[in-house]
């Protein structure tokens, strides 16, 4: 290892203790990523900056400092909103994004015994495997922050302390100061969670540069994904030849992503590093070296090795777990016990007193039979690895773990119940008083539960996460393990502060849970959701689709009793449950559930109360009008047992055993679970009781005939719970457990047949209509003229509105807003499950290619149109819809060339949005568009409808018959 | 049956309080969040500067800055602006110290009706802030949603100009 790379702060260079200047005194920076930015060799590659509005953005409230500077572009604001303000007002414009050259990749030796290349070709018993390491383990969205200070020709900057010496270098060449003017202070933001030696270097380069620039303390976070590295990770093939139970030969081959050693900042403002980290090549090598005998050993990295050796920490962490997974390999190919199979091929004699020692401490005995079924579909399990490292500073170090877990069978939850650690070193114990063994195991706990990255169940609310301050990602039900220490043992310290001790600890695990389930991870992190993947592909026969259709038969079965009979018993009136009944964590539960579901959109009348009822709900069958769902024992349902609620919310049956119209999505109300549903009920019981009758809903016949439902529900409804996919993502299974159930998307967004059941299947989300409004297809069936991609939905989601495709106006707008409250991890979830039914998305350069194409075919329709359509465009429209004519106005000027509605088959969504305008979208930032209903006849809403779709949407067809359509719509009743 | 998502607008047509922030000075007051934006300056806070024009967002005179940027006071509900600070043109100078636009167009005698005015200032305005020294062609480009009856344009033009150059000079004399 290389001492100037581990995170350790000397008295030279670091002031300890410096507290940095409290948040609040801090501007925020905010500093833009060039798309597709990736890392090759350990340089970025990146598009370039080919221009930026400086002026714009530094004319904005709050804004302090803009910094353009060749491909760097940042900004730092008095908050985070005018920061994000000041970031768009920049309109940046980037080059396409280079390709990498297709030069052959290059290999290069880092170290080589004997020769392992012939052994190899030659062997008889020869074991290749791929394993993967991922730079921003598991903490891929987490955050690393650091702040900067200019002030008297000094910079300061705290930040969670690595390699200061070069850092020093590297930020007063970047400011073209001297290195004496910077002072590094260690601190590490409470929230933080991300590895500071990825981030922190790009986050202290980035707030210097914005300190330098705005002579005020700025502070900058950012997370893997704005420096390129969210989905970075070194690979290593290791291959093997056995003979007997030696190995004979070992070749490992590392690629992938390096951890970039130089900020990115240096880079995009082309600012020539001062430090050259890379160290020669031999010396990398004899450390990465296996430390068993082995006759034959090649070590090779492909691409740039002096970029693998600028990273140390993460290049030999994945060394290690690569080759300790592989030896677990071997010893399961071979019939050794691991252990002993380690031993074997050990000379080092401290080596082998640190393995025996452990072993020993742990009770491992090779020859004990495995009890390995708990309680349960419990699995028990433990592992052994073992790292030796040299450092030229630090010297010698070993480490030996023993891991033991359980894992469970059916959800795939990981539980590391006992650890046993030895550790090793030749360095001096340090003088200083040991911390209590407290830290030392808390140490040791969070590098074990790093690795295991408690996956959140599909409803689980970021309400009940732990909160950042908690010391550790605790998982949920599952203490810390027990830790015990072996060794020669070097003070508490040395261990707590190493981070060579924990260099076994992923293959310890990894090999525990092949150990407990045979199931084999060769890429960290160990999640659930990934452990219940691997053991479903493991099991013989696909057991798992046979079983789910057994169960999906039962529940269909049930589901006829159920839904035959055609009068339902009401259910006892309760009263209602006292106030301080239920947990504030509860209720603050139900208050999301209730948001995500909408609850609110449909039960508050205008003007009225919340959730008191009275909405009228146009249906092609009559008028329905929403309930009273307050707490009011008259008039809402403050009589209501959880039964009665749960089977109004499951089944569609009032409390008095009446059946309810589908108006109200019990359908996808089905999906809730069954703590999501309590939480619920407590929410709307703990509200304010309001009294209030709601009109009698009245249909014409037959649809005035409630028990008929019990027919409809046995065609179209199906009482499940929703069940999460085992083969997809837990962000996905979150997604569609909030699009599918709560958020009853397909309620709108899928066809109806004519009995207004929902099309499932292909049709679903292919495209339905909600109050003379069309919802459109959120599938590849979207006419939109770009595709709309996962970050595009977030966006629409969250703030209301997209660039490439306009904003959320009629029966959406309530929708983004309710949405507003979920957190944006929620919103996220929700855009990744709709964009998996999408076409994959270009990249983001493609897609401002395709914009800037549809702009130019619109101008050039625009010069060959005219007459009344163009007029009454010039006049109401252009001032805020041409972005290229005028000045820059308050809100968004969205363009219509982009616009999904225009490029529709049917015009309804734009007449709608000419009639009503949008008074209130969701978000105030984006300005308001008026409502033309009482300037603009029948026949100049159709003319100007039609010149919009002639110029905007110039390759579709033109709309026919507008002007009954106009008035069609302007005769429905608007809310 | 249908199961129909539906739109209520949230009742935006009853009065709450509202705090604005208007000329560097926040106001509270009792409105209709629904109420043009244009209604509450004229009528509650006697801001008589942004015109009545044609109240469809189409001829500019009704124009004020948020957060620096034009709005079409007479389209823009007030709940829109919560949160972001109002500038009229009684925010820009006094009768003793005007603006440097307000002055450039005094000096070049750019009205003849003067009910365009408000909005040509307050656009300018925005338009200085944003580019320093616009040449006359962008100057045209950034007036252009704006209407003038009476036909001031060349004036109002070299109003513009000279306002370019009197906030130069203004700058100019800060700074040394």
């Amino acid at each position: 290892m290389n001492e100037g790379l581990v995170p350790q702060a000397t008295p030279a260079t670091a002031v300890a203790g410096s507290m940095p200047p409290p948040a609040a005194d801090c501007l925020v920076a905010r500093v833009l990523t060039p798309p597709g930015l990736r890392w090759i060799d350990g340089k970025p590659l990146a598009a370039r900056l080919l221009g930026a509005q400086h002026e714009a953005a530094l004319a904005l409230p709050g804004v302090r400092a803009v910094v353009i500077r060749n491909n760097f572009a940042g900004v730092a604001a008095a908050s985070g909103a005018q920061a994000a303000n000041a970031i768009q007002a920049l309109q940046a414009r980037w080059s396409a994004p280079p390709r990498a050259d297709d030069a052959p990749v290059t290999r290069h030796a880092l170290a080589r015994r004997g020769n392992a290349d012939a052994v190899l070709a030659g062997a008889d018993a020869r074991h290749t495997q791929h394993y993967q390491w991922p730079l921003a383990g598991t903490r891929g969205e987490a955050y690393c922050t650091a702040v900067a200070d200019w002030r008297d020709g000094k910079l300061t900057v705290w930040l969670p302390s690595t390699r200061p010496g070069a850092l020093r270098a590297e930020l007063a060449a970047l400011l073209g100061i001297a290195p004496q003017q910077v002072v590094l202070a260690c601190w590490q933001s409470p929230d933080d969670r991300a590895d500071p030696a990825l981030l922190a270097p790009h986050a202290a380069a980035d707030a210097a540069l914005l300190a330098h620039a705005a002579g005020l303390p700025v502070m900058r976070r950012l997370c893997a994904a704005d420096v390129g590295l969210a989905d970075a990770a070194l690979d290593v093939r290791v291959d093997t030849a056995l003979a007997g139970t030696a190995i004979e030969a070992y070749a490992a081959t590392l690629a992938g992503t390096a951890a970039p050693a130089v900020p990115l900042a240096l880079w995009l403002t082309h600012t020539a590093s001062p430090v050259a980290d890379g160290i020669d090549a031999d010396h990398a090598g004899a450390t990465t070296m296996p430390p068993y005998r082995i006759p034959h050993v090649d070590l090779v990295a492909t691409g740039n090795a002096a970029a693998f050796d600028a990273a140390p920490p993460a290049a030999a962490r994945a060394q290690v777990f690569a080759r300790e997974s592989h030896l677990d390999e071997l010893a399961a190919a071979s019939g050794t016990d691991p252990v002993a199979l380690r031993l074997a091929h050990l000379d080092d004699a401290r080596g082998t007193a640190l393995v025996r020692q452990v072993a020993e401490r742990a009770a491992w005995t090779p020859a004990a039979p495995r009890a390995n079924t708990a309680a349960g579909n419990v699995q028990r399990g433990r592992g052994f690895a073992y790292a030796h490292t040299i450092d030229h500073e630090a010297g010698q170090t070993w480490s030996a773990w023993v891991a033991e877990v359980e894992v469970d069978g059916t959800t795939g939850e990981l539980a590391v119940t006992r650890v046993t650690v030895g550790h090793d070193s030749e360095s001096l114990p340090r003088a200083q008083a040991a911390p209590s063994a407290r830290s030392l195991e808390l140490a040791v706990a969070d590098a074990a539960l790093q690795l295991t990255s408690a996956t959140p169940a599909f409803d689980t609310w970021p309400a009940e996460a732990p909160s950042a301050s908690q010391a550790l990602p605790a998982v949920p039900g599952s203490a810390l393990p027990e830790v015990r220490l072996a060794g020669t043992l070097a003070p508490h310290d040395a261990l707590a502060a190493s981070p060579t001790g924990t260099m076994p600890a992923a293959a310890a695990v990894a090999n525990a849970i092949y150990d407990a389930t045979g199931v084999r991870l060769r890429a960290p992190p160990f999640s659930a959701d990934r452990i219940r993947l691997a053991l479903a592909e493991a099991r013989p026969g696909n057991q798992r689709s046979k079983r789910g259709w057994i169960a999906a038969a039962a529940a269909a079965a049930a589901g006829v009793c159920a839904t035959l009979m055609p009068w339902r018993a009401p259910i006892a009136p309760v009263a209602p449950p006292e106030a301080g009944f239920y947990s504030a964590a509860t209720l603050e539960r139900g208050r999301l559930v209730a948001a995500a579901g909408d609850c609110a959109v449909c039960h508050t009348a205008p003007g009225g109360a919340k959730n008191a009822g009275g909405l009228p709900l146009e249906t092609p069958f009559g008028t329905v009008y929403s309930t009273n769902i307050t707490p009011d024992v008259q008039t809402g349902i403050g009589n209501w047992s959880f039964a009665a609620f749960e089977r109004a919310m499951r089944e569609g049956i009032h409390r008095d055993g009446r059946r309810l119209y589908p108006a109200f999505p019990y359908t996808a109300f089905a999906k809730i679970s069954d703590g999501d549903m309590q939480a619920l009920y407590g929410y709307l019981m703990s509200a304010e009781p309001v009294k209030a009758e709601v009109p009698q809903t009245q249909l014409s016949f037959p649809f005035n005939l409630r028990p008929l439902l019990a027919g409809w529900n046995l065609l179209f409804h199906r009482n499940e719970r929703f069940t999460p996919d085992p083969s997809r993502s837990a962000q996905w299974n979150r997604g569609a457990y909030l699009a599918e159930g709560l958020g009853h998307c397909s309620a709108c967004h899928s066809p109806r047949n004519a009995l207004g059941g929902e099309k499932g299947g292909r049709q679903y989300l292919t495209g339905g209509s909600a109050e003379g409004w069309e919802a459109p297809p959120l599938t590849a069936l979207s006419q939109a003229p770009l595709p709309w991609t996962e970050a595009a939905l977030f966006t629409y989601l969250r703030g209301g509105y997209a660039p490439h495709h306009g904003a959320a106006a009629g029966p959406m707008a309530p929708v983004v807003e309710e949405l507003a409250q979920l957190p944006e991890s929620d919103v996220r979830a929700i855009a990744h499950y709709v964009a998996s039914f999408g076409t994959p998305a270009p990249s983001p350069a493609v897609l401002a290619a395709q914009a800037a194409q549809l702009e130019q075919r619109s101008a050039q329709a625009a010069r060959t149109l005219g007459g009344p359509g163009e007029r009454l465009y010039q006049s109401a429209c252009a001032v805020c819809h041409q972005s290229d004519q005028g000045i820059a106005q308050f809100g968004v000027k969205p363009s219509l060339a982009l616009n999904t509605n225009l490029h529709s088959k049917l015009p309804d969504n734009v007449i709608q949005v000419l009639l009503q305008g949008m008074p209130a979208p969701p978000n105030s930032e984006l300005g308001a568009m008026p409502a033309y209903a009482d300037t603009l006849d029948d026949q100049q809403i159709a003319q100007l409808t039609q010149y919009l779709r002639a110029r905007f949407a110039p390759d579709k067809p033109a709309w026919q018959d507008l002007e009954n359509t106009v008035a069609r719509l302007r005769a429905m009743p608007a809310h | 049956m249908r199961d129909v998502q539906t739109a209520p607008s949230p009742p935006m047509n009853t009065p709450r309080p509202l705090t604005l922030q208007v000329n560097h000075a926040e106001h509270t007051l009792s409105v209709a969040p629904d109420t043009p934006l244009l209604y509450i300056l004229r009528n509650d806070l006697c801001c008589n500067g942004p015109k009545y024009g044609c109240g469809l967002g189409q001829c500019g005179a009704c124009t004020v800055l948020v957060d620096g940027m034009p709005a079409r006071a007479c389209v823009l509900p007030v709940r829109a602006v919560v949160g972001h600070a109002v500038t009229t043109l009684e925010g820009l100078g006094t009768d003793a110290q005007p603006d440097p636009v307000q002055q450039a167009f005094i000096d070049e005698q750019a009205a003849q009706c003067g009910y365009c005015l408000n909005g040509m200032i307050m656009t300018a305005k925005a338009l200085l802030a944003q580019n320093p020294d616009p040449d006359e062609a962008q100057i045209r480009e950034a007036l252009r949603f704006n209407l003038c009856r009476c036909g001031t344009h060349v004036e109002i033009v070299r109003a513009v100009q000279r306002a370019a150059m009197l906030q130069r000079q203004t700058a100019g004399g800060s700074a040394s």
